[in-house]
């Protein structure tokens, strides 16, 4: 962060002033504190090289690019930004809706005792986002900010209220619903201060309502104009205890996340969305166990019906599964089904005491994890002349299996060079309804059972290298999928500046080799693309960090991939080449 | 008298949160009064109509619920409406079970990168514009609803299109009119192609087990460009009330095509913007 004060050169005054005037704020006298200027900006760059073997596809521009910059003006009670972003062409992997260049974001929040007040581009989030979520994650490329005003007061101590207005960001536009938040917020702790405070429990409840608008131009089917969906929550802690329980409802709301083709016809679903989200966790010395539970059914809230994949969302469901961070295990993630969907987390987290036989000198951290999801048991009704909900989901009942993940993962210190993390995997992929949306993609599920073994070698206080070896086995006789997987890496860091790391994925049960290849692709579905098996992926990657810089830069290849959701698809193509990252905040 | 003052913020979130409304429908979803496109009088059109295409693949599963979409505003607004399906992407690949490309260079060309960039399927747009803020691009559930907005746009020109087709030569001459009834800003550019009518071949339905249609009826085909993927110029800007244009092209219709099942299209579209501004659609026999 560089603050500017009285000693900073006339040059930066100057620049600074006319930064001041932009953001319409009164010149404040020379002598005063101009305020703090800050941000961060990253820019992503891929040079892609056609590779048939592997089905990287020819790119006409050779280069794209994703960049972005944010910047963050304070002084006081009153805060400014913006954000730039450039996408010249968006890389591959992402909408390409996002094409061009410009200032996406901006806004200005004055805050003081009675109102904290934003106009503009608006990040917000009540509760767990069940009903209301708006935010912005760079490498997803998701950003549904709400375009509008916000008031937050806290009339009382313990009261909060909150009361948003606006419409979506799309890309380089607006989405065309209107949308309209209000939430509550009640620390009963804070405000029943003398009544309860002696009571070590503390106790937060919450309600929300939010509704959209958006005009209906289809004269052949009648849609709600306003949408309203409400919930309420609570959070209730209590020593190591905590629990967290949201329940969220929708009035009908038909369209792209909730239509169905029958006999030659579309039909939209008329049924409210419901919503539950249940968490508890306790934790003791050394021990944790956390529980989670969710339920959702119909439950997409677009602020405009129409919209697909990760447009235009209000809402935001949350994740029941666990999301890894080695290669192997997060090959097949799990998406949350806002069509529908049950599942449930459970998490032990052990320390094996120091000194003890198996804790050793350093101590041993156990964590095993189990998480499932299934569909709902959808019951398909014929209503199309009466409710024209569609179908019914009992809550007694379940449905197919969607996913599950088990996996047992123990980190080990052996002395002061060597540690390692050990895990053991197992998970179940109903690939047609993760990717496809739909039972019928013609796909087998995927079962994959994975092992992962990574040992760190600290040979001096800012040096080490890391040696990393996983492998997937799956069912190596299934042709549209692409059976066991291997992958080796070693990560050398000679000092805190610089990293190398070369990694290997090698596809090693793939059924199709290399002399089947014409033939299967005159016999299979979507094989092709996938291209020659028994092949290896090679990426070379080399990093510097300063300061407040970070450059990486990688060389290799990356597999294919199709990615689907609510019924649309996109392939997302092979890639070979060469890719730059640059990351800085100041 | 502070307390007083926190009342009134509060007060004022608490209407606001009173002021929303929901709207429940209830049966009947379908609207009882149709509306129906503005009709065509005589021989030349004096309505805007509407182009609406649909970008699909054989092996794309969810693309016959936006086929479904696409027919019925057909039969909803008659000729009005004009329909092309372009085949194209990923999901038009071929194999063993999807033997025949349906891909066509001028498909490819509107897909790519340097037209409208179409990687997700289906998509479609309704003549080439952004009616309301959310993009060009649009799922199927969006296609009625921009139809409706497409037919309340300016209208700037009429289009008559003669195919001039003779049967034993397969050769076709036609002839392109246009006359404007306003004037218009920027440069246009005539387009022609052809699309194909029931053809029939294996499609993917998710909403069908197997997934495997054998026998599914295509209609709108994209099956080739008369003038390239986009056309020539019409009309340089700037274009006066009355003015007139007149294009005369020269086609041999492919063997493999099925004649009395060609549509020959002509859209006349604005050169910088790329919005369709006005679209004609005959049989050719």
């Amino acid at each position: 962060m560089i603050k500017f004060k009285l000693k900073s050169s006339p040059k930066a005054t100057f620049l600074l002033a006319i930064i001041l005037k932009a953001f319409s704020v009164n010149a404040q006298s020379i002598g005063s504190d101009l305020g703090s200027l800050h941000g961060n900006y990253e820019l992503d760059a891929q040079y892609y090289r056609p590779d048939s073997l592997i089905g990287a596809p020819k790119v006409p521009e050779k280069v794209l690019s994703n960049a972005f910059c944010n910047l963050i003006y304070q002084k006081g009670k009153l805060s400014a930004g913006m954000r730039y972003e450039a996408y010249n062409n968006v890389m591959q992997g992402f909408d390409p809706r996002y094409k061009g260049q410009g200032i996406v974001n901006r806004y200005v929040r004055y805050q003081d005792k009675l109102l904290d007040v934003t106009v503009g581009n608006i990040y917000e989030q009540f509760g767990s986002g069940l009903l209301f979520r708006t935010y912005y994650q760079p490498g997803l490329l998701y950003d549904n900010s709400l375009d509008g005003f916000r008031v937050i007061s806290s009339p009382y101590k313990g009261l909060t209220f909150k009361g948003l207005i606006g419409r979506q960001r799309s890309f380089f536009s607006l989405g065309p619903g209107i949308v309209r938040a209000f939430d509550g917020e009640a620390n009963l702790n804070d405000l029943l201060d003398s009544l309860i405070n002696p009571i070590k429990t503390k106790i937060v409840v919450g309600g929300s309502f939010v509704s959209k608008y958006q005009s209906n131009l289809d004269p052949t089917v009648l849609k709600p104009l306003n949408v309203g969906a409400y919930g309420g929550r609570v959070n209730i802690t209590h020593e190591g205890f905590n629990f967290y329980g949201e329940y969220g409802y929708k009035e009908n709301d038909p369209g792209a996340d909730n239509f169905a083709t029958a006999n030659g016809k579309n039909y939209y679903s008329y049924k409210p969305g419901e919503a539950i989200f249940l968490s508890s966790s306790y934790a003791v010395n050394g021990f944790a166990v956390l529980l989670q539970a969710k339920r959702i059914d119909n439950f997409a809230f677009r602020s405009d019906r129409d919209a697909t994949l990760q447009n235009l969302l209000i809402n935001y469901l949350p994740v029941t599964t666990k999301q890894h961070t080695y290669l192997m295990p997060a090959y097949t993630p799990y998406a949350t089904q806002p069509r529908g969907e049950v599942g449930g987390m459970v998490e032990f987290q052990y320390k094996i005491k120091k000194g003890s036989a198996l804790g050793g000198k350093y101590g041993t951290n156990i964590t095993v994890n189990l998480s499932m999801v299934n569909g709902l048991n959808k019951i398909g009704v014929n209503d199309s002349t009466t409710t024209s909900y569609l179908y019914t989901a009992p809550y007694n009942q379940i449905g197919t299996p969607y996913y599950h993940d088990f996996f047992i993962e123990i980190e080990k210190k052996f002395n002061k060079k060597w540690k390692g993390t050990f895990m053991y995997a197992n998970q179940f992929y109903n690939k047609n309804i993760i990717q496809f949306g739909t039972p019928n993609a013609g796909f087998r599920n995927m079962t994959s059972n994975i092992g992962v073994v990574d040992i760190t070698y600290k040979y001096k206080s800012n040096s080490a290298v890391r040696f990393e070896v996983q492998a997937a086995l799956k069912d190596n006789t299934d042709t549209l999928n692409l059976g066991s997987w291997t992958t080796a890496m070693v990560e050398w860091t000679p000092n805190t500046h610089w990293f190398v790391a070369l990694l290997d994925q090698y596809n090693y049960g793939n059924p199709l080799n290399k002399l089947d290849l014409v033939k299967v692709n005159n016999n299979i579905g979507l094989s092709n693309v996938f291209g020659e098996s028994l092949y290896h992926y090679f990426l070379l990657s080399v990093g510097y960090t300063t300061g407040p810089h970070r450059i990486s830069i990688s060389y290799g290849k990356q597999r294919a991939g199709i990615f689907c959701v609510g019924g649309v698809c996109r392939n997302v193509p092979a890639s070979n080449g060469l890719s730059i990252s640059i990351t800085s905040t100041f | 008298m502070k307390k007083l003052i926190y009342i009134i913020p509060t007060t004022a979130i608490a209407m606001l949160f009173i002021l929303f409304a929901c709207d429940k429908v209830t049966h009947p979803y379908i609207s009882s009064s149709t509306t129906t496109g503005t009709t065509t009088t005589g021989t030349t059109t004096l309505v805007r109509k509407a182009l609406v295409e649909d970008y699909t693949g054989h092996q794309c599963g969810n693309c016959p619920a936006a086929a479904i979409v696409a027919s019925q505003l057909e039969q909803q607004y008659d000729t009005n409406i004009v329909v092309i399906a372009v085949h194209t992407g990923f999901f038009a690949g071929v194999n063993a079970q999807y033997p025949i490309s349906y891909t066509t260079t001028v498909g490819n060309d509107w897909a790519s990168t340097a037209g409208f960039n179409i990687l997700s399927f289906p998509t479609g747009m309704v003549n080439r514009k952004n009616y309301d803020g959310s993009g060009v691009l649009q799922s199927q559930g969006k296609w009625p609803s921009f139809v409706t907005s497409a037919f309340a746009d300016n209208y700037y020109l009429s289009l008559s299109v003669a195919p001039n087709y003779t049967i034993s030569s397969r050769i076709m001459n036609p002839v392109i009119k246009a006359k404007f009834k306003n004037a218009y800003a920027n440069s246009v550019k005539l387009n022609v192609v052809i699309t194909e009518d029931s053809i029939i071949g294996p499609q993917k339905d998710y909403t069908k087990s197997p997934d495997l249609v054998p026998s599914y009826v295509f209609n709108h085909m994209l099956r080739d460009a008369l003038n390239g993927s986009w056309g020539n110029t019409l009309k340089s800007a700037p274009i006066n009330v009355n003015d007139t244009a007149s294009v005369t092209l020269n086609y041999t219709l492919n063997s493999s095509f099925n004649d009395k099942q060609i549509h020959l299209i002509a859209y006349v579209y604005d050169a910088t913007t790329l919005e369709v501004i006005q679209v004609q659609s005959v049989k050719i026999r």
